[in-house]
């Protein structure tokens, strides 16, 4: 009994007969997806590259607005900036950390929700995408 | 019109004509039209973030010009389609310390933007 099931198994695995509707529709599905990812990674890219963008700007505003005292709270300063602009294309920006480590440099880092053609689970943390940007004072 | 779709009556050429030109067509041109808008919106958003770096570093409008027109160059884009405009507070001539310069990039439907404070 066991040994005519594997045999119907291999002959099923093995056999030519069947529609080709199927495979046409599984082919179609399976470009559909590729498809979707790439355009998924491209928003995702894009989503970063926005966000840094503004984490640059928001840099060089504290590093002028802090008027060369880089040890008082920087957050308000950020907050007060980020309020400003009007942030197209990003969704609930968060300002993660401002920080002066040497005094002449601000270091930013803000977070945002990249916003795919569908939740992409396997490669982020729920669409989550985070940018790092430091500027740095002269003479 | 009886037949199932798992029936193997019917001609292979008419099934991957079928599902050739019915499905994979479909989703061809929707891939390119999606990622050319897509590379569109890279463009405009370099273009904004570039040409404001630019010009907070030479704050002159033709060397603003310059960079715009070199980056649309090279992503390809059609140069009567593009516009760009740029926006200073309080000084609107751009030139004076602590000046927010704010430039705002077009190219068809797509819009970009991105702000500095001039130093």
């Amino acid at each position: 009994m066991e040994s005519l099931l594997r045999t119907q198994a291999r002959d099923s695995v093995r056999s030519e007969d069947g529609s080709l509707a199927p495979l046409g529709i599984g082919l179609a599905m399976l470009s559909l997806a590729a498809v979707l990812a790439i355009l998924a990674s491209g928003s995702l890219f894009l989503t970063e590259r926005r966000l840094t963008t503004v984490a640059e700007s928001t840099a060089i505003a504290v590093l002028i607005d802090a008027r060369g005292n880089l040890l008082q709270p920087l957050a308000p300063i950020a907050f007060t900036w980020l309020e400003q602009q009007p942030l197209e294309g990003l969704d609930k920006v968060q300002l993660m950390e401002v920080s002066s480590i040497d005094q002449r440099t601000v270091k930013v880092r803000l977070c945002s929700y990249s916003m795919p053609l569908f939740v992409n689970y396997m490669f982020s943390e729920i669409g989550r995408v985070c940018s790092e940007a430091s500027a740095r004072r002269g003479r | 019109m009886n037949t199932s779709w798992a029936s193997e009556q019917g001609s292979a050429i008419v099934d991957l004509i079928g599902f050739g030109v019915m499905l994979q067509i479909p989703i061809l041109m929707f891939a390119t039209l999606t990622i050319s808008t897509q590379h569109q919106n890279f463009a405009v958003e370099s273009i904004a973030r570039h040409a404001l770096r630019a010009h907070a570093l030479s704050p002159n409008r033709a060397s603003t010009e310059e960079v715009v027109q070199s980056i649309a160059t090279d992503f390809g884009l059609a140069p009567e389609r593009l516009s760009w405009s740029l926006l200073c507070k309080p000084n609107p001539n751009c030139l004076e310390p602590n000046t927010i310069a704010r430039i705002e990039v077009r190219y068809g439907e797509l819009v970009a933007y991105a702000s500095q404070r001039l130093s």
